[in-house]
């Protein structure tokens, strides 16, 4: 990731999900030696209301690809609210574990 | 416009019809909106009516954004810079009253790229993600509407 994607990605999240909200990279976009491949990231927030997360996460992904650092990527965005999700799943727990948290 | 710039035109307007009908009755023929507790009981026959529903939403946008707004782009002989971005079409599009809203566009792109996610573990997000394709729909719908009327009222594209 670029240090252009990565300003540009913390930006869109802070936006979208608040200065509370918490991101994580994970997946193949964090090994220098694979090329390309989907940018994972996890989006974490304690909101309860699933049709707000999900209208938020929609929002966050036009906006990224209204950008010229994302105009084309595919990005697979995982959402994290311990409200919805009290036992974070296998999918939060390897972000958690292996991505890198982003400072929003 | 070259003749066979305007039949395809006219062809893909076609698709485009058959598309919003097909998706215009799944959608009325579903609730408003899901609950949690209405996907862990989901009938066949809903689940079927929300196939063809999510199966026409996504030919319905391909088909305008692969064919019909590009082709509008050439039809109003609008000219663009040569390497012009989808971004930059979108605008003109906007622009040209041929498409009511470009960021409405880009968030319905996102909805049917979010239509793969089915969240199996979380009730409450298949709900929502259920929820928000029936609102989609109905953009999606609207926003045929509204390039229907732009071609009706603005081009003249009668077959030869």
């Amino acid at each position: 990731m670029t240090p252009q994607q990565q300003s540009t990605l913390t930006a869109a999240v802070r936006h979208r999900f608040g200065p509370n909200g918490r991101l994580w990279v994970f997946g193949s976009r964090l090994d220098d030696q694979a090329r390309g491949g989907d940018f994972d990231i996890m989006v974490g927030c304690n909101d309860a209301d699933a049709n707000r997360l999900l209208d938020a996460k929609l929002n966050l992904l036009a906006d990224l690809h209204a950008t010229p650092a994302f105009e084309d990527e595919r990005i697979d965005v995982v959402l994290f609210s311990p409200s919805l999700d009290p036992q974070p799943r296998a999918i939060h727990r390897e972000a958690m574990a292996h991505g890198v948290e982003l400072p929003l | 416009m070259t003749a066979s710039a305007n039949l395809k035109l006219l062809a893909a307007l076609a698709e485009c019809q058959l598309h919003a009908e097909v998706l215009s009755d799944a959608e009325h023929s579903l609730p408003a909106h899901f609950e949690s507790a209405d996907v862990l009981s989901i009938s066949a026959e809903v689940r079927r009516t929300l196939d063809q529903l999510a199966y026409r939403f996504m030919k319905l946008q391909d088909a305008l954004g692969e064919k019909v707004l590009p082709g509008l782009l050439v039809a109003t002989l609008d000219s663009l810079p040569p390497h012009a971005t989808f971004a930059e079409k979108l605008q003109r599009l906007e622009r040209l009253g041929a498409l009511p809203s470009a960021d409405a566009w880009r968030l319905l792109r996102e909805v049917r790229n979010g239509l793969a996610h089915e969240y199996p573990e979380n009730p409450a997000l298949q709900a929502a993600a259920l929820t928000r394709l029936l609102g989609g729909a109905r953009e999606l719908i609207a926003v045929w509407r509204a390039v229907r009327t732009f071609v009706d009222t603005r081009l003249n594209l009668a077959p030869p």
